[in-house]
């Protein structure tokens, strides 16, 4: 309680300080106009705390206040001294608040992302080329590693994708797909129709089954990252769109929306603690406590250690994110669904549009946007996850992600140089999202 | 001959008293109308399951929950509240209880939603009304920040937290950011949270307060307002949409966080949230389901709450800060 | 109370377009002065210029005899009210017309009464405590207006108030805002896109057309005697009919069986006096009509312009069947024309008819044609094409032209319009 109620107070003396500071900065910047004397005395005063500080060595208020207010007293004499050799215009003078409005607005939330974001993050790549402690430099020696060693990152085995029994499916589908394709014939100024039904279930059904095969058979932290993406993004944005597509017609929707939806507000940790129970296992011979077990054995099975035996473990912690995440999805869909114009959809009707076919050819493209913005937020969110691999397994079974590598390597295994390089792969995994995000905003302009 | 009666031909043991009974096609449309709702609901149904299931065990006597699945809970009703009791009282050495797990997580969370609302509303309005060079360039930049994960920052930043930032130059050691002595305390946790909640809380106040309408602006200007009055007087009142759906998403977001708060708070579960104490539990305790799953589920209440009870601004929030316009 | 005066204002924007070029006038103390165009023509953007929410890039702008270009929309005695009102939305109506004053920080007892007196003159008391969402439209707008005269500014300036309004609306609060002008004696800038609104209610009409000032003067001169051929066809619903002609000598007439005539009452008509038929000319395409002395008078220069081209206007009220009796004193000359089609609206009745010459298809016609619609143009230039301009003749009700007929019509010759056929400007002295 006491915690609270010093974090309270903690909480107001911010708040309470920067607008102080901000309503302030502002009186003093509107001096400018009427009293520049004033005003250029009390800038300098600003200016020079700070910098008094900084020029104190060994700590900023180290041997008391002395340092900073001595920089006040010398930056309000320079601040005196300009008053009185280069006085503006009343012209410019009135120019001046006008000026400075701008960086005292944004001064607060600037020096937060800088100081809390960006130096960081800098200084992550920087130390991602230094030793365990940072005290010396070794190049890339830390991206060698940890990319060589084979938990992380391992080619062998990939022969054994093309000969698995998914790769087969996959590569029938594959066909089947394509020869659909160019048997129906181009569209008229389009080339190949892609679009419909059967090339896109078909085609995403080959991707799974591929990636599936990848799973059968490749290791490492790396790939687990990829996997994950893959099947989060893929199953949580189809899964969304289907029960954003099938709400739209039922009964008691928002109820049902809001249910699906539920499993966002659970931090992953809690979430992982009810999936931990689902996949519980009792070896045989005694009753199963857990649900998937509990079905599994109900229907004739032997009970299965699911979040231990590879490689397929690492999807039943996929699917935990997959049940959070689809309502997040779904949400979005539906208010794109929501928004497609009705003119749209009626003249598809008048047109003889079957259902179906207006679901494929009319709403579908039009909320092209809203799946792009769905698709990336999902691919970054899923990258970095963490909490759900260590609450579940901690890392072991091969089912670690770049996260979990990051902070065993980072904060257990106090190799800064490692931790840092796994950031800066993370950082690296994200920049494409990163670039497209700003492409997008830069076309769609700043206000 | 008789003449046919149509009637009796059509539908023969019907007298024209009795109605006639409803066409095969329409029932069978009928039922076809309501199959969305059935999968719906179906889906809803085995969506929630888990949560049922934790729920369920949670009432449940130690033993029962070790040896029988939750679901015979219908035949067997035996509930008890004997796990709550548990999670309340004081387990564990140099941890509280869960009640004081929950106060550390307000102590937290508290900070991290307020401040950055504060900050960014000052920086969103300065990018949407006011001109000055960069503009555009530092918006896209802090537009850039919303996807870096926060594993980059997170190692220097406990550095900062526990030592400060020093360069030693001219024989002399310059301190950029002094030790506040920070480590294992709450406030390096929100202040993290705090830096990492800023490019979205831009985004999203930005987004919002672009969108009102100029003239509206204007007007002011012309009735005598300057920048800060028009953003005390205009724009903070016609954005509380805004800030209450930032507010909620960075309460959940914070609430349910676990990375940062075990990063600055290391092994001590003095302060710990309940997220970082669930995981211990679940960690060292994993086979006892009975407080787990009670231990989980109040964690999970109060967000859970706030979601239903305040979900239309936590979705307009959602749909705010991923689709523009 | 005071004067507004622009010299020589320009506004040039970073990409090197103009919105107002070297636009020169003076508002004078205490007049409602309308700035009229089509869309993009710079009125907004002058209004802008004047008010202070855009800067001015050359030139020198003056309310009463204070230069003000440097001066923020505060510090410059304005009010303004806007086309969408911009009224505070989480304000009532009593705070949104004094917070002007508020931010003065005039004591709240001045600001309360001068607030009710102003709710009062706008029959605004009942609504004192509402939100601006709960009032309708017409009351919205009028809640703008007090907000504007709380303040007893020096010059009001209006952007276009009445478009978000029904059209039965409009009219009415345009009367309103008259009257009230008139009472007040606030000198006002009013920007407006329809040229019905402008001529209501300027006291006195400035044109302007891609940035430029075209002309500003009384209503009545604005439409009785145009600077160009673009305010000729932007002012007057129907559009002045402009055609391409060529100035011949009087004999031609004789050769073409025509002579002007004067109209007298109950039909007929008188020839003319000696003096009074001019000895000039102007054929449009296969047919001639006199230009009598007194266009000469007016516009002596057409003397010179013999044998050359010139378009020329002819409004519709100026052109009546031949059979229905005319205005005492009109000096009149047949003409034959083809009825395209005819719209009778009841008060009046509007024939379109066509006749065998070119219509005037310059940037002027083209503009104004453009901004009534796009597929405008395109009829222009077909008509052009065909050869055959378009007359628009507002007959009296009872006539029974049929469609589809060639008909004689009577053109009130010394009503005629002559411009340049080049630079579209008005052929004078």
């Amino acid at each position: 309680m006491a915690r609270l109620l010093t974090t309270l107070l903690q909480v107001v003396a911010l708040v309470g300080g920067t607008i102080g500071l901000f309503v302030a900065a502002n009186a003093v910047v509107d001096l400018a106009r009427t009293r520049f004397t004033l005003y250029s005395v009390l800038a300098g005063a600003v200016v020079g705390v700070p910098v008094g500080a900084l020029a104190n060595s060994g700590g900023w208020f180290k041997g008391g206040a002395l340092w900073p207010v001595g920089g006040a007293i010398v930056g309000a004499g320079i601040g005196a001294l300009r008053a009185r050799f280069r006085q503006p215009s009343p012209e410019r003078a009135r120019r001046i608040p006008d000026r400075w409005r701008p960086a005292i607005f944004l001064f607060p939330a600037l020096s937060f992302l800088f100081v809390g974001l960006v130096v960081p993050a800098v200084r992550t790549i920087y130390l991602s080329f230094r030793s365990r402690r940072g005290e010396e430099s070794v190049g890339l020696e830390n991206y060698r590693t940890i990319l060589g060693d084979s938990d992380v990152f391992s080619l062998d085995n990939a022969g054994a994708i093309f000969s698995s029994r998914l790769f087969l499916i996959a590569a029938v589908i594959l066909v089947v797909a394509v020869a659909y394709v160019v048997l129906r014939g181009p569209v008229r100024g389009r080339g190949l129709d892609a679009g419909g039904p059967v090339p896109v279930v078909s085609l995403s059904t080959t991707g799974a089954l591929f990636v599936l095969a990848m799973m059968g058979a490749l290791r490492g932290v790396i790939w687990n990252n990829l996997f994950w993406v893959v099947f989060v993004t893929g199953f949580s944005t189809v899964l969304g769109l289907a029960i954003a597509a099938l709400a739209d017609r039922a009964a008691g929707e928002s109820v049902a929306k809001s249910l699906i939806f539920m499993p966002m507000a659970i931090s992953f940790v809690g979430a992982s603690v009810i999936w931990r129970f689902v996949y519980a296992f009792v070896p045989a011979g005694g009753d199963q406590i857990g649900l998937l077990n509990g079905v599994w054995v109900g229907a004739g099975g032997e009970p299965q250690a699911w979040i231990q035996n590879r490689p397929w473990n690492s999807l039943f912690l996929i699917f935990i994110l997959i049940w959070i995440q689809t309502g997040f999805a779904m949400v979005l869909l539906s208010a794109a669904i929501k928004g497609v114009p009705h003119e749209l959809v009626e003249a598809a009707q008048v047109d003889g549009a079957s259902e179906g076919q207006i679901f494929w050819r009319v709403t579908l493209p039009s909320i092209r946007p809203t799946l792009v913005v769905v698709v990336t937020t999902l691919i970054v969110t899923v990258l970095k996850v963490y909490d759900i691999v260590k609450v579940m397994t901690n890392g072991e079974f091969g089912t670690s992600v770049i996260a979990n590598q990051m902070f065993q390597e980072a904060f257990i295994g106090r190799e800064l140089g490692k931790g840092s390089t796994l950031a800066v792969l993370l950082f690296i995994a994200v920049l494409p999202l990163m670039a497209f995000n700003v492409a997008r905003v830069r076309r769609e302009g700043v206000a | 001959m008789t003449p046919i009666d149509p009637v009796e031909a059509a539908a023969p043991g019907l007298t024209a008293d009795e109605p006639l009974g409803e066409p095969a096609t329409a029932r069978a449309y009928r039922r076809l109308r309501a199959l969305p709702t059935f999968v719906l609901w179906g889906l809803v149904a085995i969506w929630s399951l888990p949560t049922l299931g934790m729920l369920v065990s949670s009432f449940r006597p130690e033993d029962e929950v070790k040896t029988s699945g939750w679901w015979t809970v219908v035949a067997d009703r035996s509930l008890t509240l004997a796990n709550y009791d548990a999670v309340f009282s004081t387990s564990g050495t140099d941890a509280p209880n869960m009640w004081g797990h929950f106060l550390n997580s307000m102590a937290i969370t508290i900070p991290a939603t307020l401040i950055p609302l504060a900050f960014a509303a000052f920086a969103a309005y300065a990018f949407a009304w006011m001109d000055f060079p960069f503009r555009k360039g530092i918006f896209v930049f802090v537009v850039g920040l919303l996807v870096v994960p926060l594993q980059m920052s997170l190692v220097p930043l406990l550095q900062l937290s526990t030592g400060g930032a020093h360069i030693s130059a001219f024989g002399e050691t310059f301190t950029l950011f002094p030790d506040l002595d920070l480590a294992g305390k709450p406030t390096s946790v929100w202040l993290t949270h705090i830096a990492f909640g800023m490019p979205l809380a831009i985004f999203l106040l930005h987004n919002y307060i672009a969108g009102l309408p100029a003239d509206l602006m204007e007007a002011a200007r012309i009735d005598g307002a300057d920048h800060p009055t028009i953003f005390w007087r205009l724009v903070l009142p016609l954005s509380v949409p805004a800030l209450a759906a930032f507010a909620i998403f960075q309460f959940l977001w914070v609430w349910n966080d676990y990375l940062v708060a075990s990063t600055f708070l290391g092994t001590s579960q003095d302060a710990a949230p309940m997220t970082v104490r669930l995981a211990t539990l679940s960690g060292s305790r994993g086979q006892d389901w009975h407080l787990l799953t009670a231990a989980a589920f109040v964690s999970i209440a109060l967000p859970v709450a706030v979601f239903f009870g305040l979900q239309r601004y936590f979705v307009r929030g959602l749909l705010a800060g991923s689709v523009k316009g | 109370m005071a004067s507004v005066t622009l010299d020589q204002v320009s506004k040039q924007y970073p990409n090197g377009a103009y919105g107002i070029r070297d636009i020169s006038l003076e508002v004078l103390d205490g007049e409602l002065l309308v700035l009229v165009g089509p869309s993009g023509c710079g009125k907004s953007t002058a209004l802008r210029c004047v008010a202070g929410l855009e800067d001015v890039t050359h030139g020198r702008l003056l309310i009463g005899d204070r230069s003000v270009e440097h001066l923020p929309p505060k510090d410059r005695d304005i009010a303004m009210v806007f086309q969408n009102y911009a009224l505070y939305p989480h304000m009532t109506v009593a705070q949104n017309i004094g917070f002007a004053l508020k931010l003065a920080r005039r004591p709240k007892a001045e600001i309360a009464s001068r607030v009710d007196e102003v709710a009062r003159s706008l029959q605004l008391e009942q609504w004192l405590d509402r939100k601006p969402a709960q009032l309708s439209g017409g009351q919205r707008q009028r809640v703008a207006m007090g907000r504007a005269i709380v303040r007893d500014p020096a010059v009001f300036l209006m952007d276009e108030p009445l478009s978000n309004l029904d059209a039965k609306l409009r009219v009415q609060v345009r009367t309103e805002i008259a009257r009230l002008q008139r009472e007040l004696g606030t000198t006002t800038i009013y920007v407006t896109h329809d040229q019905t609104e402008a001529m209501t209610m300027g006291d006195r009409v400035a044109v302007l057309r891609d940035g430029r000032l075209q002309q500003v003067a009384p209503p009545e001169e604005l439409y009785a005697d145009p600077d160009n051929t673009f305010v000729a066809a932007f002012i007057g619903s129907p559009s002045m009919s402009l055609i391409e002609g060529t100035i011949v000598a009087g004999a031609e007439l004789a050769d073409a069986g025509v002579a002007a005539s004067r109209s007298v009452a109950g039909g007929g008509a008188v020839a003319l006096g000696k003096g009074e038929a001019g000895d000039l000319a102007v054929r449009l395409g296969d047919q001639v009509l006199p230009i009598p002395e007194t266009v000469l008078a007016r516009r002596p220069a057409l003397r010179g312009l013999v044998g050359s081209d010139v378009v020329v206007g002819i409004r519709p009220e100026d052109v009546e069947a031949h059979d229905i009796g005319h205005r005492e004193g009109d000096v009149v000359a047949p003409l034959t024309a083809h009825v395209e089609l005819r719209e009778s609206l009841g008060s009046e009745l509007l024939v379109h008819m066509t006749i065998a010459a070119r219509p005037a298809l310059t940037d002027d016609t083209r503009t104004v044609a453009a901004d009534a619609d796009a597929h405008a143009v395109d009829v222009l230039e077909r008509q052009a094409e065909a050869g055959r301009a378009a007359v628009i003749g507002r007959f009296d009700p009872r006539s029974k032209v049929q469609t589809g007929t060639d008909i004689l019509v009577n053109v009130r010759v010394d009503a005629l319009h002559f411009f340049d056929a080049s630079t579209g400007d008005a052929i004078r002295t």
